[in-house]
C-alpha cells in the first residue's frame, strides 16, 4: 500500500500526485517510469516518474484522466492508498554533457520532463524547455520548469499567450536559424513525439522520445509493449521507454495503442454516477 | 405564399419563420439556439440574414416569412457577422483545437475515444462527431481566436445518475432550459448567476434528482456541445445505425429510436417524437439492460451439479424429451403480458395444442411491472419465461424449464435454461395499455446465440413433432393472427406518467428487478405509487 | 507373494474429472480429486519395494512409500506432514509434476500394469490437510541471526525460503509482481493449478516467518551487491526465472493479435482477465486462435483460449511424438476440442491496414535426418505453403532467462544463453554467498526441477551461513 501524500489538479484534467514510495524514490533516474495498480482488481498501468525526493522518500507522477484506470486514480484523495507501485522501470535516459539540449513536451509530458531538465542542467547542458498546450490555461509547472532550465518557452495552439504553435515549431525555427541544438528529448502524446522526429531528422539532431505503448507487466516478461524501432522489435519497458525518434514505426504504435479500444469504452460505459456528491474532483 | 431566398423562389407555409422555410428547402442558414423541437428564441444571432426593406440583420428564426420577401442568407457581411458571434461563443469554450492547423493530422494519430475526465479540446471531447460549434466553426472558416478562450474551472458534475455535465463546455444557448420547460412545464435547470458568472444549474446547487429532474434526457439531446452527455453512450461516437422501434418496458409503448454501434450493440435510445419526453427507463435503461455481462448467452442443461452449455438442437431435444411425460394438465406455461402478441400466441398454442394443458398462465404485471403467479395444484412441470413464481413453489416441481434474458432464482432450479433475445433485439407486435398494436423492429443483436421467445417455443414444438409451428418470422405469425396495422406511438395526448415523475416508473421487467441491472436506477428513488394521473396536459 | 498378486489385480483408480464439454466453459480444475475411499484403495496398490525406485526418481527425494502407506492406513494428515518433510509444495506438485517421467515412470508396478498414482495421492493428502484447516507449523530451531535474501517468489525461491526458515535463518523474499508465486501464479492456468492453493502455500510460509516484499525489483530497487553490502543480508538466492518470451522473429509479429504466451497467460491467470469487467484487465477474446508451440505452455495457452470462447489450433513444426508437452495435457487439450496442425511451420503473419491480424502463412514440414538432440529434423515441403485464417496468434515457443539480475550484477558469471553459472552440487554462483536455482540456471524447465535446485541451494546456503566452505563453479 502506497500512501498519496498530496494530490491536486494542476491544470484542467492534469493531476499531480505525490506518493510515498521510498524504495522507488531512492533509485529513480530521469526517463524512468513506474507501474501502478490502483486496487487489487486494477490493470497495471505505466506512469512516467516526473520527479522524486530521495530524502522524503516520495515520487511525483503527472496523470491525465483518460479512461477507467486513470479515473480510478484521480478519484482518490490525499491520504488514500494505491495498492501496488513498482519501479523505477525502464532504462534511464542517457544524461551527459551534450551541449544544448532542447526538451519538447505537451500534456502530461510537461510534468514528465521536470526530472530530465534538472538532470541535464546538472550535467552542464544548456537546457531549453519548450512546452506546448492548447491554450494558456492548460500550462502548468512554470516556476518549476523555469528553475530547472536555462530557457523556458511556453507555446499555445491558439496563440493565447502570444507564442502560437507547437513546441516542435519552435525547435524547427531554432534549427532553421542556425541555433545549435545537440540533442532533443520529446515527451507527450504520440503526435507531438512523431512531429519532433520529423522536424529534427533533416538536421541530424539526435532525438529521443518516450514511447507509450500498452503495457502489462512492465518488467520485460510479456512483450505487450513491443515497438518497432529501426526494423528491430524492442520492448518499451526494458529496452526503452526512450527510443530514437528517427527510427520509430509510428503507424504501428498508433494502431497497437488502440488494440483494446472497445473494451476501454465498455469499461466506462455505465449509468451509475462516476463520483458521489461531496467528493468532487475539481480544481483546487 | 411565395418569397425569394438567395434568388430562389420558394413557397412558405403560413406562420413559418424565414429560417424554417429556408431549412425546409435545404438552404442551410447557420443556427445554434434554434432546435426543431423548440419554439424560436432569437438568442444566438447566428441565423441573421439580409432582408430587402428591413434594417440591419434580422434573426431569421424570429422573422415570420411574408409574401414577396427577398432574403439573402450568405453574403460576405453576414459571414463576417456570424464569425464574430461565433468567436465570442468560442471565447468561453475549450476551442483551441478548432484553430490548430494540424488538427486533421492529429486526429489521425488519435484513432480511439479519449474517455477524458475534463474535455479540454476537440481531441478529448465526447461530442467530437456531433458538435454544432465545431461544424459551425468549419463552415464559417474560423482560423483564429482573436480573444483567447477562458476556462472557467467549473467543477465537473458526475454525481447524478445517467447524466454527466461539464459546464466548462456550455455556450449558454439555453436549449436545455427551454426544452425542460417545454416538456415539463417547470424547468429543473435554469440560468444561474449573472454576467460572466452565468451558468446553467439547479436552484440551491441541489442534485438533479432532488431538484425534480425527470431524467428524460431531452436536455442532452438538444445540447449542441459535449456539455451535457449521456454517460453510458458518451464515448461510443457517432452511431453506426438508427432503428425506430417500440419500448416494451411498460405498457405506454413509447416509440423510440435505438442507436447501435459497429458491433451491433445498443448504445442509446431516444424518443422518436422529440416534442414529448419519454421516461427514464426508455431513455436510459435499455442499453445497460441489454448489454449486461450476466445476460444468458447459450442454452444450458443441468448435468449433475453443473449447468452445461449445449448447442440449440441438443437443448431443444432434451426439453422435448423431458416434457413428453407431462403432456396434460400437469404442465403449466407462465408468462406475462409484456410479451409480444406473437410470443403469446405461440405460447398459448403450445400449451393447448402440444402440451394439451389448460394451464396457460399470462400474468398482468402490476403498475410496477411485478408479475407474480401461483401454480395450480397438480402442476408438476412448468415452463417459465421470467421470474414469476416463488422459489418455494418451484421446489415442488419435477421439471422446470426457463427461458429468460438473465439468470434468476428460478433459473437456478431449472434443468434446462434457454437464452432469450428481448426488447430492441426482436421483431414483433406489442399491445399497449389502450389495446392498440405497436411494432417492434430489431435494432441490435442479442448476445451469444439468444433467440426470440416465439422462435424458441416454435422450435421446441417442432422437436416434439408437433405440426403448425413452422413460422419463418414474427411477421408470418402476425399475419396468421390478422394482427396488422401496428403503428409506432408517435403522437400522444400527454407524456407517460413516469416521464413526468420518475418515482412512478416500473421497477421490474419480466420479473427482473431493473435496479439490479441498470446501475443508475439505484440512485433514483421510487416513490409511493400515486393515483395514475398523467400530468402535463 | 499372495499379497503382491492381490494388489496387481486392483486397477489404477481413475480420477473423477470434469467432462470436456463442461470444463471448456469454466476455469475450474479438471480433476475433482480422489475421495478418501478411492485414495486408500489406490494406496493399497503399492507393493513396498525393498529398494524403491520412485524415491531417487523424485527431484526432491520424497519418501514416497512412507506417505503412501500412511494414506492406506487412513492417516491422511500424517501423510501430508510426511511429504512436507521433503516437498514444500505438495498441493502444487501433485498437480503439475510430470510424474510419468519421474516417480510414476519408475514405479515397479508400472512395468506390467499401471503405476501407482503417486501424484494423485500426493495431491489428495495435501488437499485434505488444507481443507481440514489442519496445516501445522513445525517447531523452529533457535534463530541463527543470519539474514537471507531470496530474489524471486517462484517455485525455486519459495522452496529455499521454506527450507532456510526451518533452519532458523531469517528470510526475505523479494518479488517484482504484485503477488508471489511466479510462474505458479502467472503461467499455469487456474484450471490446472488453482491460485487459492498457491496463496495457501505462500501463507504457510508467512506463518513460518518468511517476509514477503512485493513490487520490488532486485536489479532496480537494490542490486545483489547492495543486498549483501548495504542491506545486511548474509546470503542471496537468485530465482528470477526464465520469463523473457521468445518470438519467432517472422514478419508481421507485431500485428495486433499476436501475443507471447506469457502475455496471454498473465492476462488470464495473474490479472484474472477472464473475469473482466469485474477485473479491469481486458482479456483477449477472439474467434480463431493459432498457438505456435508444442510444450506445456502451448497447451495451457490453447486451453485458456478455448475457455475464452475461441476455435483453437496448435501449430507445431514437428510430429506428435516429439511434442515436449505432458501427454496428459495434450490429451486434455484434445478432449476439449483443440485442433492440432502438426508438421506445420508458420512463416508470416498477415494483417490489414490497421495492423490487425487477418491470417498466418504456414508451410508444411516433413521429418528428415536427426539433429544434435537426436530428434529427426523437420524440413519444409516445397510448394506446400497455405494461409491459416486466424485473428489471434499466440507464440509459445519458449522463454529465455530474465536478463535483469545478470545485467546489473557484473561479477555474476553467465553462459552465452543468459543462464547463471552454478556449481551443480551447491548451486553457488561465481559470487561467494550468492546462489541460484530454477529456470534462471536451467533455462525454462519444470516447477519440480526448480524446487529440486532450490532444495540443493538451501542445503548449501545453510552450510555457508554456518561458516562452512561451499564449492563455487570453477
Amino acid at each position: 500500500m502506497f500512501e498519496i501524500i498530496k494530490k491536486h489538479e494542476v491544470a484542467p484534467n492534469v493531476h499531480e500526485i505525490i506518493i510515498r514510495a521510498p524504495a522507488i524514490a531512492k533509485k529513480a533516474r530521469p526517463g524512468q517510469f513506474v507501474i501502478m495498480m490502483v486496487d487489487e482488481k486494477s490493470e497495471r498501468v505505466p506512469y512516467t516518474l516526473a520527479d522524486w525526493d530521495r530524502a522524503a522518500g516520495t515520487v511525483t507522477l503527472v496523470v491525465q484522466e483518460m479512461g477507467q484506470s486513470s479515473r480510478k486514480l484521480v478519484m482518490l484523495r490525499t491520504g488514500d492508498h494505491v495498492a501496488h507501485l513498482v519501479g523505477p522501470l525502464g532504462v534511464p535516459l542517457e544524461i551527459d554533457h551534450f551541449g544544448t539540449v532542447a526538451l519538447a513536451a505537451g500534456c502530461y509530458g510537461i510534468g514528465a520532463i521536470l526530472g530530465i531538465a534538472r538532470a541535464m542542467k546538472a550535467a552542464g547542458n544548456r537546457v531549453i524547455s519548450i512546452v506546448e498546450a492548447d491554450s494558456q490555461y492548460l500550462h502548468y509547472f512554470r516556476a518549476e520548469l523555469e528553475a530547472a532550465s536555462d530557457e523556458l518557452i511556453q507555446t499555445t495552439i491558439d496563440g493565447s499567450n502570444g507564442v502560437k504553435g507547437h513546441s516542435v515549431d519552435i525547435v524547427k525555427r531554432k534549427l532553421e536559424s542556425g541555433e545549435s541544438i545537440d540533442r532533443v528529448i520529446a515527451v507527450g502524446c504520440l503526435f507531438v513525439m512523431m512531429l519532433a522526429g520529423k522536424v529534427t531528422k533533416p538536421y541530424g539532431v539526435k532525438t529521443f522520445v518516450a514511447l507509450n505503448p500498452i503495457m502489462l507487466d512492465g518488467t520485460g516478461m510479456c512483450g505487450a509493449c513491443r515497438v518497432n524501432v529501426g526494423g528491430q522489435t524492442l520492448f518499451a519497458c526494458v529496452d526503452g521507454p526512450f527510443f530514437d525518434a528517427h527510427a520509430v514505426d509510428w503507424g504501428e504504435l498508433r494502431d497497437r495503442r488502440v488494440a483494446y479500444s472497445n473494451e476501454e469504452i465498455d469499461a466506462v460505459a455505465s449509468t451509475a454516477p462516476v463520483e458521489h456528491r461531496g467528493s468532487r474532483s475539481c480544481m483546487a | 405564399m411565395e418569397l425569394t431566398i438567395d434568388n430562389q423562389t420558394l413557397t412558405a407555409r403560413a406562420g413559418e419563420s424565414v429560417l424554417h422555410c429556408a431549412l425546409r428547402h435545404n438552404i442551410d442558414i447557420p443556427h445554434l439556439c434554434t432546435h426543431p423541437s423548440l419554439p424560436a428564441f432569437g438568442a444566438c444571432r447566428m441565423c441573421v440574414v439580409e432582408i430587402d426593406g428591413l434594417r440591419g440583420f434580422p434573426a431569421s428564426c424570429t422573422t415570420p416569412a411574408t409574401a414577396g420577401m427577398v432574403v439573402r442568407t450568405h453574403t460576405a457581411a453576414l459571414q463576417d457577422l456570424r464569425r464574430g458571434i461565433l468567436e465570442l461563443i468560442l471565447l468561453e469554450h475549450p476551442s483551441s483545437c478548432l484553430v490548430c492547423e494540424k488538427m486533421e493530422l492529429c486526429e489521425e494519430f488519435r484513432p480511439g475515444a479519449a474517455k477524458a475526465g475534463r474535455t479540454v479540446g476537440c481531441h478529448t471531447c465526447n461530442n467530437k462527431d456531433g458538435c454544432d460549434v465545431r461544424s459551425l466553426s468549419d463552415e464559417l472558416g474560423v482560423k483564429d481566436l482573436p480573444v483567447p478562450p477562458v476556462y472557467r474551472n467549473i467543477p465537473l458534475e458526475r454525481s447524478d445518475p445517467f447524466i454527466d455535465r461539464d459546464l466548462n463546455l456550455c455556450i449558454l444557448c439555453g436549449r436545455c432550459v427551454r426544452i425542460c420547460k417545454a416538456h415539463h412545464g417547470q424547468s429543473t435547470i435554469d440560468f444561474v448567476g449573472r454576467g460572466s458568472q452565468t451558468r446553467i444549474g439547479e436552484a440551491f446547487g441541489r442534485s438533479l434528482a432532488d431538484a425534480g429532474c425527470r431524467f428524460c434526457g431531452s436536455c442532452i439531446d438538444v445540447c449542441p456541445t459535449g456539455s451535457l452527455a449521456d454517460r453510458y453512450a458518451k464515448w461510443f461516437g457517432a452511431p453506426a445505425r438508427y432503428v425506430s422501434t417500440t419500448c416494451t418496458l411498460c405498457d405506454e409503448a413509447c416509440a423510440i429510436t435505438v442507436h447501435t454501434n459497429a458491433r451491433r450493440h445498443a448504445v442509446m435510445a431516444r424518443g422518436v417524437n422529440t416534442r414529448q419526453p419519454i421516461c427514464v427507463l426508455g431513455r436510459f435503461a435499455i442499453p445497460e439492460l441489454l448489454n449486461g455481462t450476466s445476460r444468458l448467452k447459450k442454452p444450458q442443461i443441468r448435468v449433475g451439479e453443473r449447468m452445461r452449455d449445449v448447442p440449440w438442437p441438443r437443448a431443444l431435444a432434451e426439453a422435448a424429451e423431458r416434457l413428453q411425460p407431462f403432456i396434460g394438465d400437469g404442465f403449466a406455461l407462465v408468462c406475462d403480458s409484456s410479451h409480444t402478441l406473437e410470443d403469446r400466441h405461440v405460447f398459448h398454442k403450445f400449451t393447448s395444442d402440444v402440451m394439451h394443458s389448460p394451464h396457460y398462465i399470462e400474468i398482468r404485471p402490476d403498475r410496477r411491472g411485478v408479475s407474480r403467479a401461483l401454480l395450480p395444484d397438480g402442476v408438476r412441470a412448468a415452463l417459465l419465461t421470467g421470474d414469476f413464481v416463488d422459489r418455494e413453489r418451484l421446489e415442488r416441481l419435477d421439471l422446470l424449464i426457463v427461458q429468460d434474458c438473465y439468470p434468476t432464482t428460478a433459473s437456478e432450479r431449472a434443468v434446462i435454461l434457454l437464452p432469450v433475445a428481448a426488447l430492441a433485439e426482436v421483431d414483433g407486435t406489442f399491445v399497449d395499455g389502450q389495446g392498440l398494436m405497436r411494432p417492434l423492429h430489431q435494432a441490435c443483436e442479442a448476445p451469444g446465440v439468444a433467440r426470440p421467445d416465439w422462435q424458441i417455443i416454435c422450435e421446441l414444438a417442432g422437436a416434439m413433432g408437433a405440426p403448425g409451428f413452422a413460422y419463418a418470422s414474427a411477421k408470418v405469425i402476425a399475419a396468421e393472427m390478422k394482427a396488422v396495422g401496428a403503428r409506432l406511438r408517435l403522437r400522444r395526448s400527454a407524456p407517460p406518467l413516469a416521464a413526468s415523475d420518475p418515482t412512478q416508473r416500473r421497477t421490474h421487467f419480466r420479473g427482473h428487478c431493473l435496479e439490479e441491472k441498470v446501475s443508475g436506477l439505484r440512485d433514483l428513488s421510487v416513490g409511493q405509487p400515486s393515483a395514475a394521473v398523467a400530468v402535463g396536459g | 507373494m499372495a499379497q503382491a498378486a492381490k494388489k496387481k489385480d486392483i486397477p489404477r483408480q481413475l480420477m473423477p474429472e470434469q467432462a470436456p464439454e463442461d470444463r471448456v466453459n469454466n476455469f475450474e480444475e479438471v480433476p475433482y480429486g480422489f475421495t478418501p475411499a478411492l485414495a486408500m484403495l489406490e494406496a493399497s496398490r503399492c507393493i513396498r519395494c525393498k529398494k524403491p525406485k520412485c524415491v531417487p526418481a523424485c527431484p526432491v527425494n520424497v519418501d514416497i512409500p512412507a506417505f503412501v502407506a500412511l494414506i492406506q492406513e487412513g492417516k491422511f494428515l500424517e501423510a501430508a506432514r510426511q511429504i512436507k518433510q521433503d516437498n514444500a509444495l505438495p498441493a502444487v506438485c501433485g498437480r503439475v509434476c510430470p510424474q510419468e517421467e519421474q516417480c510414476e515412470g519408475s514405479c515397479a508396478i508400472g512395468v506390467k500394469h499401471e503405476p501407482v498414482a503417486i501424484g494423485r495421492l500426493e495431491r489428495f493428502a495435501a488437499d485434505y490437510e488444507r481443507h481440514h484447516a489442519a496445516v501445522t507449523l513445525p517447531e523452529l530451531p533457535p534463530k541463527t541471526g543470519k539474514r537471507v535474501a531470496v530474489v524471486g517468489g517462484g517455485p525455486a525461491g519459495l522452496t529455499v525460503a521454506g527450507d532456510l526458515m526451518r533452519k532458523g535463518h531469517y528470510v526475505t523474499v523479494f518479488e517484482a509482481l504484485q503477488e508471489p508465486g511466479g510462474v505458479l501464479m502467472y503461467g499455469i492456468p487456474e484450471f490446472r493449478l488453482p491460485k487459492e492453493i498457491v496463496r495457501a502455500e505462500v501463507d504457510y510460509l508467512r506463518q513460518l516467518g518468511v517476509e514477503f516484499v512485493l513490487d520490488y525489483v532486485v536489479g532496480r530497487n537494490s542490486t545483489i551487491r547492495e543486498l549483501l553490502d548495504d542491506e545486511g543480508y548474509h546470503a542471496v538466492f537468485v530465482g528470477t526465472g526464465a520469463g523473457l518470451p521468445s518470438f519467432m522473429e517472422m514478419p508481421g509479429e507485431n500485428l495486433i493479435g499476436v501475443y507471447s504466451a506469457n502475455e496471454y497467460l498473465t492476462r488470464a491467470n495473474l490479472m484474472k482477465a477472464y473475469l473482466f469487467p469485474e477485473y479491469d484487465t481486458p482479456p483477449i477474446r477472439r474467434q480463431r486462435v493459432a498457438v505456435i508451440g508444442g510444450g506445456n505452455v502451448a497447451m495451457d495457452s490453447a486451453r485458456t483460449a478455448l475457455r475464452l470462447g475461441g476455435e483453437v489450433t496448435i501449430v507445431y513444426r514437428r510430429a506428435r511424438e516429439q511434442m515436449p508437452a505432458r501427454t496428459e495435457e495434450v490429451h486434455h487439450a484434445e478432449q476439449e476440442g483443440v485442433k492440432f496442425s502438426l508438421l506445420t511451420n508458420p512463416t508470416r503473419v498477415l494483417g490489414d491496414a490497421r495492423h490487425r491480424v487477418t491470417g498466418m502463412e504456414c508451410i508444411q514440414m516433413e521429418l528428415g535426418e536427426p539433429d544434435e538432440s537426436g530428434r529427426r529434423r523437420p524440413v519444409p515441403k516445397q510448394g506446400s505453403e497455405f494461409v491459416m485464417e486466424v485473428d489471434t496468434v499466440i507464440v509459445a515457443i519458449g522463454n529465455k532467462p530474465n536478463p535483469l539480475v545478470p545485467r546489473t550484477t557484473p561479477e555474476l558469471q553467465v553462459t552465452k544463453w543468459g543462464t547463471v553459472v552454478t556449481e551443480p552440487q551447491t548451486m553457488q554462483t561465481s559470487i561467494p554467498g550468492v546462489f541460484a536455482g530454477g529456470d534462471i540456471v536451467s533455462g525454462a524447465a519444470t516447477v519440480i526441477l526448480a524446487m529440486g535446485q532450490g532444495r540443493i541451494a538451501a542445503r548449501a546456503m545453510d552450510a555457508y551461513l554456518r561458516g562452512e566452505d561451499v564449492a563455487q563453479p570453477h
